[in-house]
Formats: C-alpha cells, structure tokens, sequence
C-alpha cells in the first residue's frame, strides 16, 4: 500500500512537472524574443552611431547575454575576427548550428535570423537601418505570436500535467 | 622558403576567401617577390600584375599566361573578399568607399568598382562590388638618401620642393622617404631632423589604417589623414607648428593658396604634380604663378624610363639651371 501511494505521488509529481516544463520552455521562446529585440537594437546602435566593427559589435552585445543566446553572437564574432575567410552567413549558421538547440526560439525564428544576417554589415548605415526596422517588425510579430501562445496554453500545459499524473494513477495503481 | 604566404604578409592573405587564399600560398617564394597588383573580377580569371604585365593565377598556385588556365573568380569570391576586406563592417567604411579605395594594415589599399549610388551631395556609395583591386605596399626606405644632400642645408634648414613626374612613375614614394628622412634627420649629412605635417588627403603617403600610419614617415612626422589639402594646410599650421609641411598631387587653386599661406607662415613645403617635365606645368593655370613667383627651390622630374622611381634630373627652382641629371641611370628605384 505504502509502495502504491509513493508510486503514485512520483507519477503525480513528474507528469506535472512536464507540464511545467513545456509551459516554461513557452515562456522562455517570448522572454529570449524580447532579449534578441534588446540585442539586435544595442547591436544597432553600435553600429550606427559608434560604427564599432561587426565582429567587435557582436562580440560586445553577446557578453551582455546569458548562455547560448550569449553564444550565439559569441561564437559569431570569434570566427569573424580570426579572419579564417569566412563570411558572415558562413560565421552565422555554423554558430546558429552549434547553439540553436539550446535556445527556446522556433524555426521561424531561425529562418527570420539567417534572413537577417545575410545584409548585415554589407550595406551603407542608411540600408542597415532598414534591414533591423524590417528584422524588428518580424521579431514583434514572432513575439506577439509568442505571448499569445503561452497566453492561451501555458496554464493549459501546466493542468494538463498534473491531470495526465492523477489520470494514469487512478487508471493504473 | 618555398611558399608564397613568406611573401604575402598575413593583412594581403587575410583579405582573399579561403579558396584563393590557398592559390596564393601554393605560389613559390621567388615567382612572388614583385607582385604589385591582385586584381578580382566577377567571372573574370583571378589576375595578378607585375613588372608590367598580366599574368592569371590558376587553381594549383601557378602563375601563368594562359588566360584558359585561369581561376575564374565568383561572385561569392567577391562578396567574401569584400567582407573580409572590411572586416564586415561596410557601414562604417562610408567615407573610404565614397573614395573608391579601403586602406588595408600595412598601407595595401583596395581599389573597389561596383555600381555608385549618387545623391546631391555626389557620389554616396558603392554597390554590387565587381571588381577589387588590391595594390601591395612595398615602402622603398632609402631611395632619397642620395638626393637629399641637394634637398637640405644647414642642420635643420630644407629647400621648398616640388616632385613633378607622370603618374605610376613614383612620385609618392619618394615623397614618402623624403618625408622620413627630413624626420628622422641625418646623421651623414648633419641634418638634425625636422617636424613634419603631412596632408594625406588619399591616404597614399603614409597609408593610415585605425589610425596609425602603416609606412615609416619617420619620428616627428604628423599625419593630417584624408583631409582636404587646402584646408589640412591651414589645421597644421594653426595647431602643429610644422617646419615642413608635405602634400601630394597639387593641382586645385585654393591648393595654391594654401601654399602661398603656408610659405607667408615661413614653413617649408614639399608636394609633388602631374606633368613630364618641367615645361608641362607652364599648361597648369595654378602651378604656373608659383613657378613665376620661384617659390619652389628644388624640383625634382622623375620618369619611368628605364624604370619606375628614374631621377631624370634636380633643378634650381630659382635659377632653373639643372643643378643634377641622372641620364639613364636608375638611382630612384
């Protein structure tokens, strides 16, 4: 009897934790969002008014990020500044390939940052300033996306753990 | 020593893409050693220049004539070498670009042909890069020595000098040595050393990149980086106290009339023009009156014959005898 209760609290309490798991990984996806709207618009600026290098841009925007969005720009910068002849869509997806993964953004995401990097840094200030208000329209609309979802489902996901842990106690033990 | 990236220093291999780079690395040491030019045109063979010639560079590192043997340069090779060359950073290259040249470490400069976007102001950028053009700096430290004795008097005193040679014959680089040794001084010839302002407006004479002049232009030397010769004439004068004021390729009146005001300051000026000799400046409408007024004391004709940097012969500005002719010997280069 002892064995069933414990048994069934371990259940009760992993299936929620799932729960809570995919509702935070949601949430996540709009917190990195809005840090990747915050990064590219320092980045911007570094650019635009300081006209720091790229490599040296990325590299100073990366370390006021945590983990791998950090690395994401990081990793970037590195390969950019070692002059291995890379280009900068090269320097990117090989970055992106490495660190990606261990972000919550989607394959949206993805597709709207290699989009991106593509122009970045090969045009005159006045181009660039249009390529990040573009870059910046399709982060909201991501963004809006983003917090609708976890809006609607985050404490759906939550409930549905806990309720798929009671569901399989009272249906198995 | 048998490979070329001995040769090519590490700025000239780091602004090529990986596949040419490699090219160039496989070039032996001695095929290398006069390269002047490497010239990237979209969907044209890769092309080197030197000792006047066209050669093309194929895939294996081999230099040759045969234009079928060439690697054809893509327009990703292109597009790499164009990052690369600005170390992705275009944006904050505007000024240079407008210019048509991106000034490399080490004083190399990188022509740039492309598609130019006009505004009112004139040229605002280029676009669609299809051609590069990188021109290898080799600084010549020495060619002046022989001539300075004719240059200078006294321990600090300098004669107001004028470089007059048709273009590629090497008038930059002589200025450059006469620069640095009117700077570092001489010891051969008791001359102490003098301050110099240079008016860089191209950046040609002392190749600065970030800043730092990447050509030896000696230890008293300031360097007035792409400015506009008129107006960086009258900054030296109000802030460096120059005893030398060096400018390249005068031509403009209001050039002239930097001149005239710097020699009424009492500083002592060394620039170069355009023309064959002499008699061709009579055609120029500003350089003309300087001559008449005798303001240059020693002008030196340089020519290409029998090879760039040819001393053709010094004369006395005031007197116009020629005070040394060097025929068909090549003391410049």
């Amino acid at each position: 009897m002892i064995i069933k209760i414990v048994l069934s609290i371990l259940i009760i309490i992993a299936s929620t934790s799932i729960g809570y798991l995919y509702s935070y990984k949601h949430n996540q996806h709009s917190r990195q969002l809005k840090k990747l709207y915050t990064s590219f618009q320092l980045l911007e600026t570094e650019m635009m008014y300081s006209s720091s290098s790229l490599p040296y841009a990325l590299n100073k925007i990366g370390m006021k990020n945590k983990y791998a969005l950090k690395n994401l720009f990081v990793d970037t910068a590195e390969l950019l500044s070692n002059k291995c002849g890379y280009s900068l869509e090269e320097a990117w997806i090989y970055s992106i390939n490495k660190n990606f993964h261990k972000t919550c953004l989607s394959e949206k995401d993805k597709e709207i940052l290699i989009s991106f990097i593509r122009n970045l840094g090969y045009t005159d200030k006045e181009h660039q300033k249009k390529f990040f208000q573009s870059l910046y329209l399709e982060l909201e609309q991501q963004q809006k996306f983003a917090d609708d979802f976890y809006q609607k489902n985050g404490r759906l996901y939550k409930n549905l753990g806990l309720l798929t842990g009671l569901t399989i106690v009272i249906v198995f033990i | 020593m048998d490979s070329s990236s001995y040769f090519f220093n590490k700025e000239i291999l780091e602004a090529l893409p990986l596949n040419i780079r490699e090219f160039f690395i496989k070039i032996p040491f001695n095929e290398c050693t006069d390269i002047e030019e490497i010239r990237l045109r979209i969907s044209k063979p890769l092309m080197i220049y030197k000792k006047n010639k066209d050669y093309f560079i194929n895939k294996n590192g081999t230099i040759t004539t045969d234009i079928g043997k060439g690697y054809i340069v893509s327009q990703d090779d292109i597009r790499k070498s164009y990052q690369l060359i600005t170390n992705y950073s275009v944006y904050a290259l505007e000024e240079e670009i407008k210019n048509g040249f991106i000034t490399l470490k080490g004083g190399h400069r990188v022509g740039i042909c492309g598609k130019t976007i006009l505004d009112k102001d004139g040229i605002k950028s280029i676009q669609d890069i299809s051609g590069l053009n990188i021109r290898i700096a080799k600084q010549k430290v020495g060619i002046s020595d022989h001539l300075m004795k004719y240059l200078i008097h006294g321990s600090d005193q300098f004669y107001n000098s004028l470089i007059v040679s048709s273009p590629q014959c090497g008038k930059t680089t002589l200025l450059r040595d006469i620069i640095r040794n009117l700077s570092n001084g001489m010891t051969n010839l008791n001359f102490k050393g003098v301050k110099v302002g240079v008016v860089d407006e191209r950046s040609e004479i002392c190749g600065v990149c970030h800043g730092i002049a990447q050509n030896d232009v000696g230890i008293r030397t300031d360097v007035l980086d792409s400015c506009p010769k008129a107006d960086g004439v009258m900054m030296l004068l109000r802030s460096m106290s120059p005893q030398v004021i060096a400018t390249d390729e005068i031509g403009k009146k209001e050039d002239a009339n930097a001149i005239e005001e710097a020699l009424n300051a009492g500083v002592k000026l060394i620039t170069t023009v355009h023309g064959n000799d002499i008699e061709d400046l009579d055609k120029r409408p500003y350089i003309k009156p300087l001559l008449a007024q005798k303001i240059f004391e020693r002008i030196i004709v340089l020519s290409n014959d029998p090879k760039v940097g040819t001393i053709k012969e010094i004369i006395d500005g005031k007197t116009n005898k020629v005070i040394v002719s060097y025929p068909n010997k090549n003391k410049g280069a």
